[in-house]
């Protein structure tokens, strides 16, 4: 399994979605609280490009943007680890 | 002649998470002039062409504020250019692959049915040959009780490896290889046989409500018309990629979810949502996979792949859910992790204890402790709880009610409080105008809805729609803008009118007394008032009201039959919730901000169980914060994702049904565990006194388990409140069985 972090700010139903879609499915995750912190945001754009929340790292791979737009990408990345 | 437009690039701060970029997005699209319109999620930036002399830097700066969030320009304007970095929304990967569902299979060709009938067989022959030459039957009852031990012994290992020593795997395995060793052969392979049959039934109970969850992807057409041109090709339905458009003729099934570019008809929802009465739906409507176009044609651009349609993730999510335990049967784990090593521990010294210390019969101890082991056996109690879960998280999706695990079909039945999203969970989010004040009605409507023409608030919307109801001709607005929340102002006619909160308007002039009389008033029945200011003078009223949903009503009251509190949540003014509330007859919160909401939930929570009702949209954070979450959509994606529960048919009294379901549930398991734990002391009792014997004993327990199974089947047959969706179709591969 590869190593999963999502970046999330509070109050937020995209990263909700994201997070009962990763537990929902069993994949381990860090979650991390990117409003007021500077560092994480920075680490988010460092790796994904991407300054706006969710975003879900799994392995080498960024998903972004809204839930409906990352949930089938992350399916696939899950299935793919699980192969 | 065009007129001046620059192009501004905002950072903006706040503006952090996918949910607020929509937001800043919906409020842009209220602002006349804005065009070619960017926000990106790399940079955190909104890039618009603004045309200045109809929307002010200023008023966009402040709208941005208003919402929190804080824009500083990163350019200085520009002309604007014509290429635009497009937003990445590629959705040609789809990889969710759902394992198709396999057609019911004969019960005797699953493996557990092949062991079920070998080990029969075996047992028949060596009974048989009992008769003739009883050494070979011995045999055969050694061999059909090793038959049936193997697979049992297997798990038994596989789950002592993970620490669990005393399953009931172990259990039946000790009792049977025992028998053997003992020279009593018969009783094992009987043992091991019927134990067999126990866990071939509640596998035929499971696979029998999963049918009926699985008939539903039959309801999916094979094929559709794609549109290639001026005709039309049929294409197997799997085929369909994202972004194709095909036609639907009258009286045909919709084959992918997606959204109808022409044509109106009625659409039969009912695989989906469980409501069988038709849906009007025309161009910009979605429609789901399954459904049926009653009568006109439809052209439909595909949103979703065969895989990721909504009928394919529902039966996805019910089959996972059917896996996830209830706190019940991990209670029951927990109780066999005592259980079973107790029942081994106390045959153990049945067996031992007399022959060792008081001379006893060898032979005549072990018997009895084997017989312990046999009888301890919880077999009806350990399989009846999936089989009660499965059926009704089975019975509640084909009535629309989505419920995603165990966990949540128990926890819903025991909430003390529900409480309720106001709009478009008691409403319908889809306010109208009810009354019009002022000396001359339809110019108030008019002018009202001139100033609103480019908004596309709800507010808004309702007022142009009440003016397109009565014929009215709308005049030109010009220097439109909006301060959210508070008022839309523009200048029509040559005179600058604006459409106000009654408080914002309080601080622009002095409403006569009548008039706030009659503002108040309207508050107090439920409606929100706005007024129409021409300068500083008001020229009317409009009230409009956000009727609640027809059954509302009806699920509070059913909700309180049940012995549920009720509470709105509501981020309306106080008198507005009060009276929308009392009208329901509920209690109210009202004037919250969403972390009220939240703590409101987590007081709620202290108080016993809360289950959270949603557009699920929304209210992902107070979904997610209560006990139970449950979503009020047909289908979205965030509802069926953040919500324990979803309400497929869009109705307040599924509600009441879901705490029914759960309460039929939970009474269903816990007859079931009385009448095998009852059934168990009873014959350990009469079998140890020597009054039954040890047959007797097994039957007994199988017989529970024939018996707790088809009592959980029984919640298949749950009805709810609403009338069940016919099912016409009866593709369903249905397992042939006795």
């Amino acid at each position: 399994m590869p190593e999963i972090t999502l970046y999330t700010v509070p109050n937020c139903a995209d990263c909700h979605a994201v997070k009962r879609l990763l537990t929902h499915h069993g994949a381990a995750f860090t979650e991390k609280n990117v409003r007021g912190d500077p560092e994480a945001v920075a680490e988010m754009q460092a790796k994904a490009n991407v300054r706006i929340a969710p975003v879900t790292l799994i392995g080498e791979q960024a998903f972004y943007g809204p839930f409906d737009d990352q949930r089938p990408r992350i399916l696939t990345a899950l299935q793919g680890s699980r192969e | 002649m065009s007129a001046p437009r620059s192009r501004l690039e905002y950072f903006v701060d706040g503006m952090d998470c996918a949910s607020c970029v929509q937001k800043v997005e919906r409020m842009i699209a209220t602002l006349p002039g804005a065009e070619e319109v960017r926000t990106s999620f790399n940079k955190q930036t909104l890039r618009l062409d603004l045309d200045e002399t109809q929307t002010e830097r200023a008023t966009l700066e402040r709208n941005l504020q208003a919402l929190g969030y804080t824009p500083s320009l990163l350019n200085p304007p520009t002309a604007p250019m014509s290429e635009a970095a497009p937003k990445d929304h590629a959705h040609g990967e789809h990889g969710h692959v759902h394992e198709a569902p396999t057609p019911g299979q004969p019960w005797y060709a699953t493996g557990q049915g092949k062991l079920v009938v070998t080990s029969g067989v075996l047992l028949a022959l060596a009974w048989l040959f009992g008769f003739i030459e009883p050494q070979f039957a011995t045999w055969g009852f050694v061999a059909a009780t090793l038959l049936g031990v193997w697979p049992l012994a297997k798990k038994a290992v596989a789950s002592a490896r993970f620490g669990d020593y005393f399953s009931i795997n172990t259990l039946v395995s000790l009792a049977a290889v025992g028998a053997v060793l003992i020279g009593e052969a018969a009783e094992g392979a009987v043992v091991v046989f019927f134990f067999a049959v126990g866990e071939l039934l509640e596998g035929i109970a499971a696979g029998r409500a999963r049918a009926g969850i699985q008939a539903l992807a039959a309801l999916v057409p094979k094929t559709a018309l794609l549109v290639e041109g001026q005709g039309t090709r049929e294409v197997p339905a799997d085929s369909l990629a994202v972004g194709q458009t095909v036609q639907v003729n009258p009286g045909g099934r919709v084959p992918a979810d997606g959204t109808i570019l022409s044509g109106t008809s009625n659409l039969d929802d009912s695989p989906v949502t469980g409501e069988s009465v038709p849906v009007v739906k025309s161009a910009g409507n979605t429609v789901y996979a399954g459904s049926i176009n009653t009568d006109g044609v439809l052209t439909v651009r595909v949103d979703k792949a065969a895989s990721d349609n909504t009928i394919a993730r529902i039966i996805h999510l019910v089959e996972e859910a059917e896996g996830s335990k209830a706190p019940t049967a991990r209670f029951i784990d927990r109780f066999s992790r005592y259980y079973t090593p107790g029942v081994v521990a106390v045959s153990a010294l049945v067996a031992l204890v007399p022959p060792l210390l008081f001379g006893g019969v060898w032979h005549e101890w072990l018997y009895k402790g084997i017989a312990l082991l046999l009888i301890g056996c919880p077999c009806a109690l350990v399989l009846s709880v999936p089989a009660a879960i499965t059926s009704g998280i089975s019975a509640g999706t084909r009535r629309g009610l989505l419920i995603k695990g165990g966990a949540a079909l128990e926890s819903i039945g025991s909430v003390k409080t529900v409480a309720f999203d106001k709009t478009g969970t008691l409403t319908a989010g889809k306010p109208r105008v009810t009354d019009v004040v002022g000396q001359d009605r339809n110019e108030v409507l008019r002018l009202a809805a001139a100033v609103e023409s480019g908004s596309s608030h709800p507010l808004a919307k309702a007022i142009t729609d009440a003016a397109k109801g009565s014929h009215l001709t709308l005049p030109a607005a010009e220097n439109a803008q909006a301060l959210p929340g508070k008022a839309v102002t523009a200048t029509v006619e040559g005179r600058t009118l604006s459409v106000s909160s009654p408080r914002h308007a309080a601080t622009l002039t002095t409403l006569p007394a009548d008039l706030s009389a009659t503002i108040e008033a309207f508050e107090k029945q439920g409606r929100t008032a706005v007024v129409l200011l021409d300068g500083p003078t008001p020229l009317g009223v409009i009230a409009i009201r956000d009727e609640p949903r027809p059954d509302a009503r009806e699920a509070v009251a059913q909700l309180r039959g049940l012995g549920v509190q009720t509470v709105m949540l509501t981020g309306d003014n106080a008198r507005t919730g009060q009276a929308i509330a009392s009208d329901l007859g509920m209690d109210v919160r009202a004037e919250l901000l969403p972390e009220d909401k939240l703590r409101l939930i987590a007081d709620l929570k202290a108080k016993g169980g809360v289950a959270m009702v949603g557009d699920g949209i929304n209210d992902a954070p107070a979904l997610a914060q209560s006990d139970v979450g449950i979503a009020m959509g047909g289908g979205t994606d965030v509802a069926l994702e953040t919500a324990d529960a979803a309400l497929l048919r869009e109705r307040v009294t599924g509600v009441a049904d879901l705490v029914g379901l759960s309460r039929a549930t939970m009474q269903n398991i816990k007859v079931n565990i009385a009448f095998a734990l009852g059934l168990k002391a009873i014959f350990l009792v009469t079998t140890l006194l020597g009054y039954t014997n040890l047959w007797m004993a097994i039957l007994a327990d199988t017989g529970a388990t024939a018996i707790v199974t088809a009592n959980a089947l029984r919640l298949l047959r749950w009805k709810g409140s609403g009338p069940a969706a016919p099912r016409t179709v009866t593709a369903a591969p249905t397992p042939s069985r006795a």
